[in-house]
């Protein structure tokens, strides 16, 4: 990927900013371990999603607390 | 202890039901929400404890 | 010309004023709003107080709906005491501990009774399914309540799962990239979702009673058998298994009685204790005969047939297991009823009007039917609960018309009360008859995105060529091939008493050609989503010096990613018949009765499919990559490799160039040459190598569902275009939304092409509002409809909205809750879908009918 490590996701063992509980953060559609990041959001609409693989030990610096609408995601 | 038996909502099931058993009975009560009321009925036996919609027949 | 009012054709000056002339006062971004005209008052209550249970991106759009825990806890109960059982025996006394215990439902001013759930505004969960799938639900604000006990079972029934039950078979790799969803949809034991045709005809024309009675039969014959002289093991110990799944029909079956009169007893009592209207106190106590003779005896009438389907419905689809769907030839189904109601009126006269009510009235039945599904499931069908689809049309056995008045009340019903579910198939025949196409096209008119139409003809071919691959030699005939629905949005399959498909693992499922085309061009490495190898190092794109090599890595990954998502079901389906039998299904197939064999084990119509999803994203760039590339050498495949790892960034000129190559659906020879080549050779050649359970080959069926809205977020930008994230393409072979811009003949003309190695393929279109509204519009459409069936078209389905009104719609949301589009395979309710999905819907290209298109169709005007 070309973007710079931390403004996607990535480890962070214990991470007081887990992905579980960040607001562009939707479940993965299979293993509730897992999860969907959705902050890469293109001006154009599109949604460029990214796994995560650990939604209590991954984190970025774009982490923000909270829930989006249904709207909001894809 | 007052007992389904007692109450308004118990209605036992017919003999010649289906599910008969003996002392059992339906527990017919009303819900309501901003969609409006609606009917629910459950198996309950005469001398179970009474519910929290309890009304002496 | 969508925005003009004239057009000169044939010498003649056409005007498109509205049909309706009091439409032209209606205000263009707020039509849909004044459509609906439900029969009675009755329905319009009915609607307004309707407990939706759509789902969009995951999530419940109404507040409220929630999971129950009873389904859950009682068969957990059961499990527990059925220990050392046959397994058939104890899933029907699961089946019975459920129908025995549980809360049952009765609402004001419904005349079709039952509920799948403890409450309306709940849904039951399968612990039994997916362990995941549950587990998911518990940590979301749906979970059922007690969240403690719901945990409890959820670890109980873990290692008795059929996921924990298929798992072992699978290298823990190819589950991992099977449970993306991005190459492949999850296996469906990972998600629990499934299929079912259930056998109406029979409990309809039967009733429980005989079917228990032939059963007992059949129990007494292979006993009488096993006692005989002299013992012959080989054959003798083949009663076991039968005795079994016989007795759990029996069970199964006098469960369902004393489950339907259970609701009798309920009607009864409150219109004797507690009902003060007369009148529904007469209609509950007509309610409370119908559920005690139905389904227990055969239907009579059509209200008995209304209710012994719906508690049929219920068992099939949602209580002893779950499925989606709502497959049945629902006019021909109730047309004897009908006939018996409406026209002899020998049993609960009525007239056609009441007719509408009813069937009114079970639409909005099915719209509070709430799915307990896995996420993946609330997020691809944005918009609307699950896949609801009745068929409906199409001819007989003896090859005539089958649309009657009874198809003419369903259609009135649906354009009446508009809602999205169930969405309905129309098999479109040359023999169908003038007036039902009038409410075919009237229900298209008023924007409702269904009847969604089939070749009939194709339809009858495919089941009668796929019969030969029988394994008991005992496919369809002729005569049953004419009696086919679509099994869900888009694969036929044959309905009845008989054959019909009971399980998902026979057909169904995704497979993602757009972002194996992604990962082909990086040695099957998946950069852009999930970071980890995806399928075989089929090597980098940059290495391959010719298109043919390219082509032959895509084929790799398509070959490993199709066998193992085939495999995943005919696995599925092997622990299914062990440990997931469906009693009450199979006492109600005749097969399985004769046969004494469950439903997920008896295979006697092989109806395989497979469903390519983003199809012409993949091919749209490989024709663009071949132009560009290979055969212009314009770029080398480096650069286009850069540009696409930068998202396009800093390489806008090289984009458009991708994205000004010519694109399918606008009747090109060259890109339609070789995309009609990647559909035969490739999605359908490779696929069909592919022998399922059944004994047949698997065929692909192109669809979309919201998959492609799903699948376009996991996948990165791609050759054609397209930035990452975007949506992909909206259909199984429709053109990518916007870039059909020869006219709606000419996507006929390209789709026209793909003929060979298909089951189906799904074709979106968008068509003017002020010409289907016009006078001219039936007449135009029915022109269209002739030549896609004399193009040899398998599938079309239509929105008829405008921008205007889709916009207005984001904006006010609130105020256009009766706005419906077609998604894919299924319509939504606009309001309902993110608005990502949205805005792919409006980009779909309106098509314009010109002189040239009036002239291709030979439209009489």
């Amino acid at each position: 990927m070309s973007a710079t490590p931390h403004t996607q996701v990535h480890w962070e063992e214990n991470t007081p900013s887990p992905c579980r509980k960040c607001k562009w953060q939707t479940p993965d559609p299979t293993d509730p371990l897992r999860g969907q990041c959705t902050v890469n959001r293109h001006a154009m609409g599109g949604v460029w999603k990214r796994w995560i693989r650990d939604v209590e030990h991954m984190t970025c610096s774009r982490h923000e607390e909270g829930e989006l609408s249904f709207r909001d995601h894809v | 202890m007052t007992t389904c038996k007692d109450c308004e909502f118990f209605f036992s099931v017919p003999e010649d039901a289906d599910d008969f058993e003996k002392s059992k009975g339906d527990c017919v009560t009303q819900k309501e929400d901003e969609k409006g009321k609606y009917w629910l009925t459950r198996p309950v036996f005469e001398n179970n404890q009474c519910c929290s919609t309890f009304h002496k027949r | 010309m969508t925005g003009a009012q004239t057009l000169e054709y044939k010498g003649k000056v056409l005007q498109f004023t509205p049909e309706n002339p009091a439409e032209a006062d209606i205000p263009a971004d707020e039509l849909h709003e004044h459509l609906q005209n439900p029969s009675t008052e009755r329905t319009r209550r009915l609607k307004a107080c309707c407990r939706w249970k759509h789902a969009s991106a995951g999530e419940f759009c109404e507040k409220g709906v929630t999971a129950g825990i009873e389904r859950m806890r009682l068969l957990t109960e059961s499990h527990w005491d059925t220990r050392g059982k046959p397994e058939p025996i104890r899933r029907a006394l699961g089946l019975k501990n459920i129908l025995e215990k549980c809360t049952l439902v009765l609402q004001p001013d419904e005349f079709i009774v039952g509920y799948h759930a403890e409450d309306p505004n709940m849904f039951p969960l399968y612990p039994e399914l997916s362990y995941m799938a549950v587990q998911d639900y518990l940590k979301s604000k749906y979970s059922p309540q007690p969240a403690k006990e719901a945990q409890e079972i959820v670890d109980y029934w873990k290692p008795f799962s059929l996921q924990a039950r298929c798992e072992p078979y699978f290298d823990p790799v190819d589950l991992r990239r099977g449970y993306q969803v991005s190459t492949i949809e999850g296996p469906v034991f990972a998600s629990g979702y499934n299929s079912v045709i259930p056998p109406y005809e029979t409990i309809l024309e039967d009733g429980l009673l005989a079917r228990i009675a032939l059963a007992e039969k059949n129990i007494e014959h292979a006993r009488a058998e096993m006692e005989k002289f002299p013992w012959n093991a080989p054959t003798g110990l083949e009663w076991i298994d039968k005795i079994d799944n016989w007795e759990a029909m029996v069970i199964a079956c006098k469960a369902v009685i004393a489950w339907a009169r259970r609701h009798a007893r309920l009607c009864k009592i409150v219109a004797e204790r507690f009902e003060t209207d007369p009148k529904r106190k007469a209609e509950l106590l007509e309610i409370a005969d119908i559920c005690h003779r139905v389904p227990a005896e055969p239907a009579r009438g059509l209200k008995d047939a209304m209710q012994a389907k719906w508690f049929t419905f219920l068992i099939c689809h949602a209580i002893e297991r779950y499925a989606s769907g709502y497959a049945q030839k629902e006019d021909s189904l109730l047309w004897p009823y009908y006939k018996a109601s409406v026209i002899d009126k020998t049993f609960q006269p009525m007239e056609h009007k009441d007719v509408v009510e009813l069937i009114e009235m079970e639409r909005l039945k099915i719209s509070e039917h709430g799915a307990g599904k896995s996420r993946a499931y609330r997020e691809i069908f944005p918009g609307s609960n699950d896949l609801f689809i009745l068929t409906l049309g199409g001819t007989n056995g003896d090859g005539s018309d089958a649309c009657t008045d009874m198809t003419d009340a369903i259609l009135e019903a649906a354009k009446r009360i508009r809602t999205t579910e169930p969405s309905i198939v129309f098999r479109y025949s040359k023999k169908n008859r003038a007036k039902t196409l009038r409410w075919v096209f009237e229900c298209i008119r008023d924007g409702l995105g269904y009847p969604s139409i089939k070749n009939d003809d194709l339809g009858i071919q495919q089941l009668l060529e796929m019969a030969k691959y029988s394994r008991n030699g005992n496919g369809v005939t002729p005569e049953e091939a004419h009696y086919w629905v679509n099994v869900l949005c888009m694969s036929p399959g044959v309905a009845g008493r008989r054959k019909a498909q009971k399980t998902r693992s026979e057909g169904g499922s995704a497979i993602f050609p757009a972002k194996l085309l992604e990962i082909t061009l990086s040695n099957g490495y998946d950069w852009s989503y999930a970071d980890m190898q995806m399928g075989p190092e089929t090597g980098h794109a940059k290495d391959f010096a010719t298109f043919d090599q390219l082509w032959e890595a895509f084929r790799k990954q398509y070959q490993y990613a199709i066998a193992l998502a085939i495999r995943c079901k005919d696995v599925s389906r092997v622990i299914e018949g062990r440990y997931l039998q469906m009693p009450f299904v199979s006492a109600l197939d005749d097969g399985c009765m004769e046969l004494g064999m469950d439903a997920n084990v008896l295979s006697e119509q092989p109806n395989g499919w497979h469903n390519p999803i983003t199809t012409i994203v993949a091919g749209n760039s490989l024709v663009a990559i071949k132009k560009l590339i290979y055969d212009e050498k314009k770029y080398t495949m480096e650069q286009l490799m850069d540009a696409l790892k930068a998202n396009w960034e800093g390489y806008e000129e090289m984009r458009r160039d991708f994205k000004n190559a010519p694109k399918w659906g606008n009747d090109d020879d060259a890109a339609d040459a070789l995309i009609s080549r990647f559909y035969e050779e490739i999605l359908g050649g490779e696929m069909m190598k592919n022998i399922n359970y059944s004994g047949g080959p698997v065929k692909p069926v192109g669809q979309a569902v919201g998959l492609y809205m799903e699948v376009g977020s996991r996948t990165g930008p791609t050759p054609d275009g397209r930035f990452g994230g975007e949506a992909a393409d909206d259909g199984g072979i429709s053109p990518y939304s916007g870039t059909d811009r020869k006219g709606p003949t000419a996507v006929l003309r390209s789709v026209s092409k793909v003929q060979k190695n298909q089951k189906a393929n799904l074709l979106n279109q968008r068509l003017s509002v002020p010409i289907m509204r016009s006078k001219h519009g039936f007449d135009i459409w029915h022109a269209y409809m002739d030549t896609w069936h004399d193009l040899n078209i398998d599938h079309v389905q239509f929105n008829v909205v405008s921008t205007e009104e889709m916009k207005a719609a984001q904006r006010e949301p609130e105020k256009h809750q009766d706005l419906i589009v077609r998604v894919s395979g299924f319509s939504a309710r606009f309001v309902d879908i993110p608005t990502y999905g949205q805005n792919t819907i409006i980009a779909r290209n309106e098509q314009d009918f010109n002189a040239q298109d009036l002239e291709f169709l030979n439209a009489e005007l």
